[in-house]
């Protein structure tokens, strides 16, 4: 049942010309990040970086060579993979609930939690309290304080909201307690908002190092990826600042290069698991299959 | 009462480690608040420190009257770019609903989303590399075509400071913006679409029947959650995108606070201007659901 | 449908174990590295006074650049240290912002045995936790280490709240001729060489001799010629390298950083930086090559990464101070077939200097706070370390660390070490550097004095070898052509030693009232300064705006800081000489 007009047509174009212009708006800059992480540093003069100014991989090879690199892989992999199940576990239990306006207190426990998203203690009783609680130094602190956020659960919950009545009305008529009515009914349906909060879960997770930094230097076996990269910054950096002091180190590589590196080793996954993803936003929902 | 509380154990036992989470790691932390009213020396028991009361609070408004070109800045740009950052994203989770050829569809939402990996300090070398005065791939170019005489100084010149710092924030963030529309677009049940097609309805009437309303909600979420951060800026953005000949205009709350309170190891400083930004975030959400809920009947809580 | 259902409850499944998985293995972490750490803490109580080196100790280091580098037994030097005290480092990276490490782990109070702090304002919270363990009686104990710190130990113990000794500090003593730290203008040689080897030495020689050489070269390898560089957009930019020119030439030195004073070195007292008259001159310097179109307008945007890479491209005449960028530069401009123009530092002063031609007060740091080394209340066996500490200020132990091995690193002739080849493969090759473990033990000291063989500890420190390795032979021959014997002969001639002593120390409460008015000190001169170098269009005008900046500034009070700040001073100097 296709329809064709001919400002439906008009739009059709329009709108693939603008997406392919904002198509070259996000890749273009990635262009300019590739080419420099492979350029090496003394050649590169300034302004636009198109290709590679004197082709080197040292930046990735650096990057890549040290042996925590593959730890710091799993570590982020555990992270990426447990932090958003955990997260989606809680948040999505808690946000159901907090649909429910007939449950006493409601109107109190919205407000607990979305009042936490402006509060800001500080970073000194955190870590206090982080001391106190025994999780420093474990890979439990990647995960327990992030294992509700407050923002998925508006999300969420605004979601549910939106769907039709009907489905929650027919299944307590079929005598389902309030669990199954979460898990068999609204659970199931709910996977476009659920890939979207577990997407910036995940992206969090993977992206995520300052905590390793505040709470975890001690323990190396717990560092993710993204700090073995940002520890080796900091050496290419200090490094810069010996020969800045007179002492000729060549080296191939600046922290500029290295951070354009790390940046395309960061992009690179996402890059390949994003398009799977996109499964769950497909656009319409089956309701009425649902409810037959 | 408690037969309704006894009835609806199962949603409690679905909400109690929720709050018991959210309250060890958000609520309990609230002690450190004590910080801003005593002599605190890191190393020292919080509690046995000498009582200053609200020392603190009274330096941060006395002390400067910088605070109507900070407000000025941080409130323009929290706004514009709160404004810009929701109205592209729905705008471009719309329009890619409409694109017809499924890879392309695929291939441009993942692609939006990569700068949002990119750090801000490469944004800027990245922005000095096209933008700057002269030596900017830009400004080079409308030069050389004779376009302009000398280039814009879009990175130092203050008349473009905030249009500058919203845009660039608008394309870090397009793809990541846009993915809580693409989900809102995906729960509309296809019968909506199919009934009004039977209906005659053209794709515009779809759209702004059918799409867009189903959008609405989401979208004021997420404008009553953000604007409880309107006093919140990104630090490291702010930190590399200001300098000193475009201060007036970009300098923002978090970056004095910075400089006067960690900046000098001024923790009681900053717990205190933190403690004043949370009560001013809660009276702003406040204040803002409560509009939302009268006008449009959609709130958060 | 029922399979989607079925995914779903799997995926719930899957959090529960993951969960329980994540929870359990949490547990144990704690459980499992207790034990490891408690005997041995009890062991040093017990033994107090000489632990057998049979029972190895390993250390924890907190470092910020070690190159790679694990455990310090990995390295020959390190092998060496366990061998006679059976003592290892563990080296921890910490990037990121340390000072606030360092105020979380005196909070948390689960900071290192060995600490490395980067500012005294830690320090004294450090001090006044009592984290920190005292040195006196070692220092009694150690002749070595109080012969070799006998300028630091009295000027350490002013920075603690109670006098006692808390600290050392790495890069001290300095021997002037070792560490001439100059930093003026970096000039292309070519067009040196086109101007036919110029004398320059004032402001205006550089102005006309820039724009002579802009008329002559329009464009360097179809680029647009740019006449000078300088980052102003780093932190550091605007606050501290626009009004740099006070030190120069005559009387003032950075002792007192770039805040909001200056320390003059002739007069013994600290002055105000904004209304300084050479301050007003480096200032009218900017405004001039600012005018004449010298001053590359992307200056005021340009971060140190644009800056380095303008000065690669070899389109750029001149970068102000920031002269450490330019052995890359040259070694990029030589690989990109351009020899003849790379950069050497040269020196400048302003009108008045010229003048007056008083001796450039040359610094050189009695102190070094952003070095700081203590031996913290965490220690399990302080004894031990302090044996360790003991020996590092022998002559053997400071030999060894920064010189390495006879017959390897150095010969001996004539009673002199004499680098060997090996050696200068180090200083230019990172592998070989961290196969022998040069550098990785700052926190044990690293004295940049000579030994009693009158060769520098640090070899590589020597005049000649530094130039030989540290210049390339067009930059030599440029030096020549000026008529100069070597890079640093000319401050040799004009300077003389300015040793910073406790002017380095001085500084107040940060979190005080004082303390943000300096801030705001600080805020005013660096806004005004943008627009004193940006806004006037001719000398009068410059004249005019200054005088108004200068009376919004008064307003300020600075007066307040300033006179506190030489309170202090003199304070310290009557403490310092009852320590005497």
């Amino acid at each position: 049942m296709k329809e064709r007009t001919i400002s439906g047509t008009l739009f059709d174009i329009g709108n693939f010309l603008f997406m392919l212009f904002i198509l070259l708006l996000m890749v273009f800059p990635f262009i300019y990040i590739i080419s420099y992480s492979l350029s090496s540093p003394n050649m590169l003069k300034g302004g636009l970086v198109l290709f590679p100014a004197g082709f080197t991989f040292d930046s990735y090879a650096k990057a890549l060579g040290d042996s925590a690199v593959l730890k710091g892989a799993l570590v982020s992999i555990a992270r990426a993979l447990i932090g958003p199940a955990v997260m989606l576990f809680f948040t999505s239990m808690g946000a159901y609930v907090l649909t429910r306006s007939d449950l006493v207190g409601v109107k109190f426990f919205r407000k607990y939690f979305v009042f936490t998203l402006y509060i800001s203690s500080g970073i000194i009783p955190m870590y206090l309290l982080m001391g106190y609680l025994q999780l420093k130094g474990t890979f439990l602190i990647y995960i327990l304080p992030g294992a509700v956020s407050v923002f998925s659960m508006v999300l969420i919950k605004t979601y549910i909201e939106g769907l039709p009545k009907e489905l929650e009305e027919a299944a307590v008529v079929d005598g389902a307690n309030d669990f199954k009515l979460f898990f068999q009914v609204i659970f199931p349906i709910c996977t476009p908002v659920f890939a979207a909060v577990v997407l910036f879960e995940c992206v969090n997770q993977w992206n995520a190092f300052i905590d390793t930094q505040i709470y975890n230097t001690m323990s190396p076996n717990l560092y993710p990826l993204q700090y073995v990269l940002y520890n080796t910054l900091n050496q290419i950096n200090s490094l810069e600042q010996l020969r800045d002091q007179g002492q000729k180190q060549m080296s191939a590589i600046t922290p500029q290069t290295f951070k354009m590196a790390i940046t395309v080793i960061t992009v690179l996954p996402i890059a390949c698991v994003y398009p799977f993803l996109q499964k769950y936003f497909i656009k319409g929902l089956l309701v009425g299959s649902i409810k037959g | 009462m408690i037969t309704k509380i006894v009835r609806q154990r199962y949603l409690y036992a679905m909400l109690i480690p929720a709050v018991l989470i959210v309250f060890t790691f958000s609520y309990v932390p609230l002690f450190g608040w004590l910080i801003a009213f005593v002599h605190y020396q890191p190393g020292y028991p919080l509690f046995s420190s000498e009582w200053v009361g609200l020392q603190q609070f009274k330096a941060f408004f006395t002390e400067t009257n910088d605070y109507m070109y900070l407000l000025r800045n941080t409130l323009s740009i929290n706004i514009g770019a709160l404004i810009a950052n929701l109205g592209t994203a729905f705008l471009f989770a719309l329009l890619l609903n409409e694109i017809r050829q499924r890879f392309f569809g695929k291939l441009i939402q993942t692609v939006t989303f990569f700068p949002f990996f990119i750090s801000w300090i490469i944004i800027y070398s990245l922005s000095s590399a096209l933008f700057a005065t002269s030596s900017g791939a830009i400004n080079e170019t409308l030069v050389q075509w004779g376009w302009i005489d000398e280039g814009i100084n879009v990175l130092g010149d203050p008349t473009y400071s905030w249009a500058f710092i919203i845009l660039i924030g608008v394309w870090k963030f397009l793809g990541y913006n846009s993915v809580i529309f693409i989900s809102a677009i995906a729960s509309i049940p296809s019968e909506f679409y199919e009934a009004a097609q039977i209906d005659g309805a053209n794709r515009f009437q779809r759209m702004w029947h059918i799409t867009i309303p189903n959008l609405i909600p989401t979208l004021i979420v997420l404008l009553i959650l953000n604007s409880g951060w309107i006093l919140n800026s990104n630090f490291e953005q702010f930190y590399l995108f200001t300098n000193t000949t475009n201060w007036e205009k970009m300098e923002v709350l978090d970056i004095y606070i910075y400089r006067y309170g960690l900046q000098l190891l001024n923790y009681p400083y900053a717990t205190a201007v933190g403690i004043m930004k949370t009560v001013i975030s809660l009276i702003i959400i406040v204040s803002v659901n409560a509009i939302a809920k009268k006008s449009t009947g959609k709130a958060i809580f | 449908m029922k399979a989607s259902r079925r995914n779903m409850t799997l995926l719930v499944m899957v959090a529960f174990v993951l969960l329980t998985a994540a929870c359990s293995s949490g547990n144990s972490t704690p459980l499992a590295t207790e034990p490891s750490t408690s005997p041995e803490s009890t062991s040093s109580s017990t033994n107090e006074a000489k632990v057998p080196p049979q029972e190895e100790y390993v250390i924890k280091i907190l470092t910020q650049d070690n190159d790679q580098i694990k455990r310090s037994d990995e390295t020959k030097i390190g092998k060496a240290i366990k061998e006679k005290f059976n003592i290892v480092f563990d080296f921890v990276q910490t990037p990121g912002n340390y000072t606030d490490k360092l105020n979380l782990m005196l909070a948390g109070g689960d900071y290192p045995e060995i600490i490395t702090i980067r500012d005294n304002a830690t320090f004294d919270k450090y001090v006044r936790a009592s984290a920190l363990l005292p040195l006196d009686e070692f220092v009694e104990k150690s002749p070595d280490f109080a012969n070799m710190f006998s300028v630091q130990i009295p000027l350490w113990k002013l920075t603690a709240p109670d006098g006692k000794l808390y600290k050392w500090e790495g890069g001290v003593p300095v021997d002037f001729k070792n560490y001439i730290e100059v930093l003026d203008i970096g000039v292309r040689t070519d067009v040196l060489k086109q101007q036919g080897w110029p004398n320059l030495l004032s402001t205006e020689d550089y102005i006309k001799f820039l724009k002579q050489a802009l008329k002559d070269n329009p464009t360097t390898n179809g680029q647009k010629t740019l006449g000078m560089v300088v980052p102003f957009a780093e932190p550091w930019g605007m606050q501290g390298i626009s009004t740099i020119m006070y030190e120069k030439g005559g009387r003032y030195t950075a002792a007192a950083g770039n805040m909001g004073v200056i320390w003059n070195q002739v007069d013994k007292q600290f002055e105000d930086m904004m209304m300084n008259e050479y301050v007003k001159e480096s200032l009218g310097f900017f405004n001039k090559l600012y005018r004449e179109g010298i001053l590359d307008k992307d200056s005021f945007t340009d971060k140190y990464d644009q800056f380095v890479e303008k000065l690669n491209s070899g389109r750029v005449l001149s970068s102000w101070y920031v002269v450490w960028g330019l052995s890359t530069a040259n070694q990029g401009l030589i690989d990109a077939g351009h020899p003849e123009m790379q950069y050497i530092n040269m020196p400048v002063r302003s009108m008045t200097q010229m003048e007056r031609n008083e001796k450039r007060q040359i610094r050189v740091e009695d102190t070094r706070p952003f070095d700081i080394y203590a031996i913290t209340k965490n220690a399990k066996q302080p004894e031990r370390i302090k044996e360790l500490l003991a020996w590092a200020a022998t002559e053997e132990g400071r030999v060894l660390l920064q010189s390495g091995f006879e017959g390897e690193e150095y010969t001996i002739v004539d009673n002199k070490r004499v680098p060997t080849e090996a050696y200068k493969k180090t200083l230019t090759d990172m592998d070989a550097q961290r196969s022998v473990g040069f550098g990785l033990f700052n926190f044990l000291g690293n004295v940049l004095t000579n030994g009693q063989d009158g060769v520098p500890y640090t070899m590589a420190f020597d005049p000649i070898i530094q130039d030989e390795l540290g210049l390339t032979k067009e930059m030599r021959e440029a030096y020549n052509a000026l008529g100069w014997e070597n890079s640093k002969d000319y401050y040799l001639e004009t300077g003389e030693v300015a040793n910073t002593g406790i002017a380095g120390t001085v500084s107040i409460d940060s979190t005080s009232e004082l303390g943000t008015l300096h801030q705001k000190m600080v805020d005013f001169r660096v806004k005004n300064s943008t627009n004193l170098i940006i806004k006037p269009k001719n000398d009068e005008e410059f004249d005019t705006l200054y005088q108004s900046v200068i009376s919004d500034y008064q307003k300020l009070n600075p007066d307040l800081v300033i006179s506190e700040y030489n309170r202090l001073y003199q304070e310290k100097q009557a403490q310092l000489n009852q320590l005497k």
